[in-house]
């Protein structure tokens, strides 16, 4: 990143500035990890679960997951495969990309998906 | 709110049970600071949080003087003298010696009581300090003379980060809140806000541009004036310019006399001094608002843009503080710089009202994510929780 940003100030087209109070602020964060009251042992706990879990919890899962597994993979795919056997819906939960749904969107997808599997 | 979000609350405040959360700041009553603690200690009550409140005293000449701090701190060039400081560290003295420090944390808010924490060898317990206040340009003056009770803390609070300084000691990012549920911010009916604009002589002839704020320079009330008669050039309309003081601002009834005069003799210019406590006319006149304005010089966060977001209004304010974490520019309201450009950002919702609403309605979703009560307390228990877990960036719980 480093090297792109200094290629292209060293091509010296860019002189531009951002208004006051529009600048770029680096930050760091803190992370908790809490456990919550919430376990599931088979699919339909499972999507009851989906359905109570707050916002961050899903986030945890799916979008900390990535990085902290690093294969780009999500908690809830290596459940359903490794625990389930449910590798059909583990790689169909795999493949979404969680990019470009809201945090609900997605919620819903999943229990979509769920459902579609256990009926 | 869903259950999910208690559930979250409740979760952390487990982890908190026993402590004692002591604020301490200057007033009870007028500012964003009161009116957020006054909020939220029940609701921390409610969740099992020993949350309790108590406040500094002083005379007016140690208000006075913290005022000019307070201004000094947004920038603005003030004189302050020796004795000044003098008379300001005598005040947080005997403050330092009638007050009973009982808690487990001591959450000290803005400059007034910041020289409180001199108890903190004898006391020990964790300290606070939440400054509201945008200290991005502080007089470097003052910020010298603060800067020795500030590094004494465990860890300090920002409202944006751009008030964040080179400091030894941690700090943190937490954004204020409104309560929805709040006399000020809750849904009304047409009937009561019609009765408000009635008690303030307001008619609805034409679009109303409101500034809700105290009198005080740096939000810029004649600013507001002069923008407000650009605007009048080209299109019909009112302003409303409505605010209160607080005890801990003396300075506010020369602001006003003097916001009174320029706008003296101007019919569509509707100066209103709103008593304390007057939430729900507050509420009344942003709903009844076609535009919002918040044209401050310095904004420590600017609550009265959240509050006016919530209730789903086009608004425009200065890029000032903590305002640019609320309007994303061209997506949930308009940034602004100087007075041609709010009138033009003015002018331009009230030309193009669907745009104006498609703004409104994502501010609202903006607030609703981002700056309500419950992520604010979320914020506060995890920042208690933090200072037991000093140097961690993962804390298991």
């Amino acid at each position: 990143m480093v090297a792109t940003i200094e290629e292209h100030i060293l091509k010296g087209t860019n002189s531009r500035e951002a208004m006051p109070g529009r600048e770029f602020s680096f930050m760091k964060s803190v992370s908790f990890v809490i456990s919550t009251p919430y376990i599931a042992h088979d699919l339909r706990e499972f999507v009851e679960a989906l359905r109570k879990i707050s916002l961050g919890s899903l986030y945890f899962h799916v979008f900390e997951s990535r990085l902290r597994l690093g294969k780009g993979l999500n908690d809830f795919t290596i459940w359903l495969q490794d625990s389930l056997g449910e590798n059909e819906l583990g790689d169909e939960i795999a493949r979404l990309d969680p990019y470009t749904y809201t945090l609900e969107g997605l919620r819903s997808t999943f229990i979509q998906l769920i459902e579609r599997r256990i009926q | 709110m869903g259950r999910s979000t208690i559930e979250e609350l409740r979760l952390l405040t487990s982890h908190l049970y026993g402590k004692i959360i002591q604020n301490i700041n200057s007033t009870y009553s007028g500012g964003g600071v009161a009116e957020i603690l006054s909020r939220m200690l029940p609701l921390l009550e409610q969740l099992g949080v020993d949350a309790r409140w108590n406040t500094i005293k002083g005379n007016p000449e140690f208000f006075k003087i913290t005022k000019k701090i307070h201004n000094a701190l947004h920038g603005r060039k003030e004189d302050i003298s020796e004795e000044d400081l003098d008379i300001f560290l005598e005040v947080s003295k005997q403050n330092i010696n009638e007050l009973e420090f009982y808690g487990d944390i001591i959450f000290i808010h803005d400059p007034q009581p910041v020289v409180l924490v001199s108890k903190k060898r004898e006391v020990n317990k964790k300290w606070i300090w939440r400054c509201h206040i945008d200290v991005s340009q502080p007089n470097q003056m003052i910020w010298n003379f603060l800067e020795p009770f500030i590094i004494q803390y465990d860890a300090v609070v920002f409202s944006a980060p751009s008030f964040s300084h080179p400091l030894p000691i941690r700090q943190f990012l937490i954004s204020p809140s409104i309560d929805p549920l709040s006399d000020k911010n809750k849904e009304l009916t047409q009937d009561t806000i019609d009765s408000v604009l009635e008690k303030y002589g307001i008619p609805k002839d034409k679009p109303i541009i409101t500034q809700i704020s105290r009198f005080d320079y740096l939000k810029d009330p004649l600013g507001v004036i002069q923008t407000f008669e650009i605007v009048r050039k080209s299109i019909d309309c009112r302003l409303v310019f409505a605010g209160g003081t607080a005890t801990d601002d003396p300075e506010s009834d020369k602001v006003l006399s003097e916001v009174r005069e320029r706008a003296d003799g101007d019919p569509f210019i509707h100066i209103l001094l709103i008593p304390p406590g007057s939430d729900i006319e507050i509420n009344a006149l942003q709903r009844a608002s076609t535009v919002i304005v918040q044209k401050s010089h310095r904004e420590g966060f600017g609550l009265t843009v959240t509050e006016a977001l919530w209730k789903a209004k086009p608004v425009v304010a200065s890029a000032v503080g903590g305002i640019t974490l609320q309007i994303k520019n061209k997506f949930t309201g308009l940034l602004s710089y100087g007075i041609e450009g709010t009138a033009y950002a003015i002018r331009t919702l009230l030309t193009n009202p669907e745009y104006a609403r498609w703004l409104g309605q994502n501010g609202r979703e903006h607030v609703r994510y981002n700056f309500l009560i419950t992520r604010h307390i979320r914020d506060y228990l995890l920042l208690f929780l933090t200072l037991e877990h000093p140097d961690k960036d993962i804390i298991y719980l």
